[in-house]
């Protein structure tokens, strides 16, 4: 994403049409790197980084509503960002979703985009 | 960091990485029925001149099978089916020998520091690495008194600093009760066969086994022994095979062992596509006796070539 829009707390991510059914995208924003998903059960976001070995989770597979990491294969649930299967055992961060029209946008809590230095 | 020429477009990798039911029980049922009729010929070659080959070739196939199997399912990606996955996971990794959960732990960390000195948890020993270290693997020592050891420990909750590196201190219990059913399991076999005095799995699960390991521990050997360490170049670290549909029946496709460390998310069944993608960015793979006799060529000169240069 080259191009950033802000509404209030809530930043323009990508049009709907972006991301492929049960596919994910990769969003970066002040220094952090989001994951959005168009999953089984809808749209969603989540940090990108997986929680055991810190692979980009924009590089794996989606599978209904599950996400699976693409170095070691630990899988978390969209939604919720529960862990599902080992190696994963720590919950992924999620972020609230909203859509407006064909846009995506998602909140994101200041605190995290003002330390935020990792993607 | 990735290596620009070995990186596919989101759209192929996708499509490679999907999952399937049909063509891995395909692939289970063929070799399940090829082991099937190695094992009729060994049991028919019991107390015949027969038995000695028919022993080596029944158990190089179960064990390699095994092995291969269980390295697959630990990534999850044999079947589309989680729950087939899972028990097909805990079934040959009981016959494998590694707890569940070491074993998908020792792996991740393999995968990320793959011949890393200190960091490749799946190293079996210190490299470079002597003849006698080399000829302790060969015949399975060096597997085998691994196998006691971590199960005899893990059992009672003691681990080396090593596990705990790769392992998140919240899994620890679990693996801990994993091991202690381990080894109920196996000692409910033991129970049953002296119970209904029977040497039936002597016959034909331990015996055929520790015949068949060393082969099974020349391919697990020539994935990395001797490749370069601490190189981020997977092509450097890492040794494919040249692919042989026989061998690859029992192997799992572990030939296209490069293909497997760049993209291990890609199903076993998936791989020969992915290597004719990237083929022409690897090197040339090569046959499992090229492949040991080239380990033992890079061991003969480190230490004979040093020593004249000395």
């Amino acid at each position: 994403m080259s191009f950033v829009e802000t509404k209030q707390d809530w930043i323009r991510v990508c049009a709907t049409t972006d991301i492929d059914q049960e596919d994910v995208l990769r969003f970066d924003f002040a220094g952090r790197a989001y994951a959005i998903f168009n999953a089984k059960s809808g749209f969603y976001a989540t940090a990108n980084l997986c929680t055991h070995g810190g692979a980009h989770l924009s590089d794996g597979l989606v599978m209904g509503d599950i996400i699976e990491c693409p170095l070691h294969q630990g899988r978390f649930h969209i939604p919720t960002g529960q862990a599902k299967s080992p190696p994963a055992c720590r919950k992924l961060r999620t972020y609230p979703i909203r859509i407006e029209g064909d846009d995506l946008y998602m909140s994101i809590n200041p605190q995290d985009v003002k330390s935020g230095t990792q993607i | 960091m990735p290596i620009p020429e070995l990186s596919l477009d989101r759209k192929t990798i996708r499509e490679l990485m999907r999952r399937s039911n049909v063509a891995p029980l395909r692939r289970l049922a063929l070799c399940l029925t090829a082991l099937g009729f190695l094992g009729y010929l060994y049991v028919g070659a019991i107390g015949t001149r027969w038995f000695l080959p028919a022993l080596v070739l029944f158990g190089s196939t179960l064990s390699l099978t095994v092995y291969s199997l269980s390295h697959e399912c630990s990534h999850g990606t044999v079947f589309r089916s989680r729950w087939l996955n899972e028990a097909i996971f805990w079934a040959t990794s009981l016959m494998f020998g590694q707890e569940v959960l070491y074993r998908r732990y020792s792996h991740a960390a393999h995968h990320t520091h793959t011949m890393f000195v200190g960091y490749d948890a799946q190293l079996p020993f210190p490299q470079p690495a002597r003849l006698k270290t080399y000829l302790l693997w060969y015949t399975g020592l060096i597997y085998h008194t691994q196998f006691l050891k971590i199960l005899f420990f893990h059992s009672f909750g003691r681990f080396s600093d090593k596990t705990r590196s790769f392992t998140p201190p919240e899994e620890l219990p679990r693996m801990a009760r994993n091991t202690r059913l381990f080894i109920v399991i196996y000692a409910m076999a033991a129970a049953a066969s002296w119970y209904f005095s029977t040497a039936f799995l002597v016959w034909i699960w331990l015996l055929p086994k520790l015949a068949g390991d060393p082969v099974m521990l020349a391919y697990a050997g020539s994935q990395h022994f001797e490749k370069e360490e601490n190189t981020t170049d997977l092509r450097r670290s890492t040794r494919s095979l040249r692919p042989n549909w026989l061998i690859d029946l029992f192997y799992w496709n572990m030939s296209f062992h490069i293909e497997h460390h760049i993209y291990p998310t890609v199903p076993f069944f998936a791989l020969p596509t992915l290597n004719a993608r990237l083929r022409n960015h690897l090197p040339e793979p090569q046959g499992i006796l090229s492949a040991t006799r080239d380990i033992f060529h890079a061991w003969w000169l480190r230490t004979f070539r040093h020593q004249a240069a000395e």
